[in-house]
């Protein structure tokens, strides 16, 4: 019997996901293209992956029981499916890559003063090989565990924030240029809702999925959109100086300061959230292989990740600059075919079914 | 084999725990213990001595003991550089210099022109946090803490104290390094910080009677002077006086306590305002700028005369008085308002037109020289309503 998620554990994975790589560094980098209008690039990129989350609904509707790669192979020849999922193999470790530095360095600057690379790495391993061997009911079952924490910790970050917050930050400040350009460069830390097109012969779909999910979805990015808000509001000039938005929001005002470690609540909130990421991610990663090389185990294809991970992580990603310099370069484009080309692709097999149907 | 795998299967996470335990249980219980590895920093000062950089660091070291008792020990050295300058610490120490518990950073005189750079090391380089407060002296740094230190108590709490009770009275908020950054990346490039001084003759009178009661006149050591640093481009340039400083506070909602002094016919009267409401719009005509300020100031009327001699209780304000009281805010907004200009500052006028006329506001800048110059064309209209109990 195939392991299948429930429609709330699959909203709260979707929901999760919307946090990865958003609420650390990004709002500072997209500081130097956008200023004050980061928040509507943030608005702009989300609106996008609500198009591509219906995409999903009206896919997931019509295939119910079908995984995409079969979808894939079916529509598209399997030698194609193949090569778009060997890409999206490639997209993914470079979207856990970024995760695993971008918090890396975020768990060193905050927790781990001296370089603990080893436990770190040990840990993340551990973590994502213990869930991705857990089966994806087990996965499901922890990311509904710790969605509630991590909501709760980012919601007590925002109004801690407010304590800090000066004056609304300035809109429309950025030529349109810089805007787009912006948007272009960080187009990898968006589009997380393609990801449920990977899972959906794995969850279950009935008349109030689209609604829940859709209601877990924006209630996250209202969040990320008000963690984003307060920081731009809170900095202004000086955004770009710093690169942990979640933890700096509720550390600015001296009088904070000196109740101590007060970023403690950022820092578990961040915790959570690499935990349930890397799990998601890795799971994904193994699924990917699985689909590629179907006679291989499961167990098989969680090693022959964690392999792939270290190798490039050794060789390659070995410092968040090279990392971070491949997402906003050539990982760019992969990112925009995999997060919005396959899904408008998919969005194709839809036409087919009318014409099905009216044969 | 692969039974006995089958059977640890189900206990993997307990396993795994294990295993991390085993891995670092043993590496962390052969290392000494933090205090003895790290110096924890409480309060940092720097001067520069001709090329070279002086570091004094206040270092807090926990005991353990009984009694609460903070050990707070005074650490100096020099080099061509601040990292260098900071290595020798460590060497002199014998422990690793940490930053993350430093709440003030004091920058002596010769070192203010260096202050973008010093500030980038710590913030980059040490992660100092950007809520440390900043503040500048006349002094040297070293000297300036080293008679905090003389006094056996806990120097940040000193520095504190004053700046809490100044950032509700003085500065309208704390001087931090945030604070400094917002205004030096800012379009007019101007920051302030905060300033402080070593009384000289406090701290003699502290030494005489040394043996004795210490704690009452311990705070009265540092000078807290009422005046703000202005810095342009990174580059200190003006000493704002407290009665400019005054003048200033004018515009800000948040110092609502003050005396207003008027003069007249050689005679000195005290008004005590205990509340004002403070009203800023902005507009441009015809590529004009104007700033209207509108202050609500309520007057106890309280009457002190002859300052310090007399203390009369006033039942009303006299058309004579109320005009008298206007004049002294304007005059004091407009010496304010000449030294920003001379300076070439005013970042919280340039950010009200800024929000809020930004198309007019930007068709005017570019009808300007140099941006720098925008706070002399800005005509400032007051209005002053005095209100009684």
């Amino acid at each position: 019997m195939k392991e299948t998620i429930t429609t709330r554990q699959t909203a709260i994975m979707a929901s999760i996901l919307l946090f990865a790589n958003k609420i650390l560094t990004l709002p500072s980098l997209l500081y130097e293209y956008a200023k004050g209008d980061v928040l509507l690039i943030f608005l702009m990129m989300f609106a996008i992956d609500i198009g591509v989350l219906f995409i999903f609904f009206a896919l997931k509707k019509k295939y119910k029981d079908k995984s995409f790669f079969t979808l894939l192979s079916e529509k598209l020849t399997r030698p194609i499916a193949i090569i778009i999922y060997l890409s999206l193999l490639v997209y993914f470790f470079l979207e856990i890559l970024v995760n695993y530095n971008v918090t890396g360095i975020y768990f060193k600057t905050q927790i781990y003063h001296n370089d603990e690379k080893i436990i770190f790495i040990v840990l993340t391993l551990a973590i994502f090989a213990v869930t991705a061997a857990g089966g994806f009911r087990g996965l499901g079952r922890t990311v509904e565990f710790f969605y509630y924490p991590i909501i709760l910790g980012a919601s007590i970050c925002i109004l801690i924030s407010f304590f800090n917050f000066r004056e609304p930050l300035v809109l429309f400040d950025s030529t349109a240029k810089s805007f787009f350009i912006g948007a272009f460069k960080h187009a990898l830390t968006f589009g997380d809702s393609f990801i449920l097109f990977l899972l959906m012969d794995k969850i279950q779909y009935d008349e109030k999925a689209k609604k829940k999910i859709l209601c877990y979805v924006l209630i996250t990015m209202g969040i990320v959109l008000l963690i984003v808000f307060m920081f731009l509001s809170i900095f202004q000039n000086t955004a770009f100086l710093h690169s942990s938005a979640i933890s700096d929001i509720i550390l600015l005002s001296p009088e904070i300061f000196s109740i101590g470690r007060l970023d403690i609540i950022a820092v578990t909130t961040v915790m959570f959230l690499t935990l349930c990421q890397i799990s998601i991610y890795g799971y994904i990663l193994s699924d990917l292989i699985k689909n590629i090389f179907p006679r291989i185990s499961r167990n098989v294809c969680i090693f022959i990740v964690i392999v792939v991970f270290l190798l490039l992580y050794a060789l390659v990603f070995n410092t968040a600059d090279v990392v971070i310099d491949s997402a906003r370069s050539w990982g760019i484009y992969l990112a925009i075919f995999t997060q919005y080309i396959v899904p408008v692709i998919s969005s194709f097999f839809l036409i087919g079914k009318k014409k099905e149907a009216q044969t | 084999m692969k039974q006995l795998l089958s059977r640890l299967k189900p206990y993997s996470i307990f396993i795994f725990f294990v295993f991390m335990l085993l891995l670092t249980f043993p590496q962390n219980l052969s290392k000494s213990s933090e205090s003895s590895r790290n110096a924890i920093i409480t309060t940092v000062g720097i001067d520069k001595k001709e090329e070279n950089y002086e570091l004094t660091l206040i270092s807090f070291t926990p005991t353990a003991g009984k009694e609460f008792v903070e050990v707070y020990d005074l650490i100096s050295s020099e080099g061509d550089s601040i990292s260098s300058a900071l290595k020798k610490a460590e060497l002199n120490l014998g422990r690793v210099i940490e930053f993350y518990h430093t709440e003030n950073l004091v920058i002596g005189k010769e070192a203010q022109d260096d202050i973008v750079e010093i500030l980038d090391y710590f913030v980059k380089d040490k992660t100092l946090a950007f809520s440390s407060v900043i503040v500048g002296t006349e002094n040297s740094a070293k000297e300036f803490l080293t008679k905090l230190h003389k006094q056996n108590d806990n120097p940040s709490a000193i520095i504190n104290e004053l700046m809490l009770h100044n950032s509700k009275s003085i500065y309208y908020r704390k001087p931090t390094i945030e604070d400094f950054f917002s205004g030096y990346y800012s379009p007019l490039k101007t920051s302030y910080i905060a300033d402080l001084g070593v009384n000289a003759e406090e701290e003699d009178e502290q030494s005489e009677s040394q043996s004795g009661e210490s704690s009452k006149s311990s705070r009265k050591i540092i000078k807290n002077t009422g005046e703000v640093r202005m810095f342009k481009d990174g580059k200190m340039v003006y000493k704002l006086s407290p009665d400019e400083v005054n003048g200033l506070n004018w515009f800000q909602d948040s110092i609502t306590n003050r005396y207003i002094k008027v003069e007249k016919d050689g005679k000195i009267k005290m008004y005590h305002m205990d509340n004002k409401a403070v009203d800023k719009k902005v507009e441009i005509k015809d590529n004009q700028p104007i700033f209207k300020l509108n202050l609500k100031i309520h007057i106890d009327k309280q009457e002190i005369q002859e300052f310090g001699r007399k203390h009369v209780e006033v039942k009303e304000l006299t058309n004579k008085e109320q005009d008298l009281i206007k004049e002294s805010i304007r005059n004091e907004i407009k010496q304010s308002i000449d030294k920003i200009i001379e300076f070439k500052g005013g970042n919280q006028v340039y950010e009200k037109f800024y929000r809020e006329e930004r198309i007019k506001f930007k068709k005017f800048l570019n009808s300007l020289e140099n941006i720098d110059d925008f706070l002399s064309k800005v005509i400032f209209e007051i209005k002053i309503d005095l209100l009684d109990d």
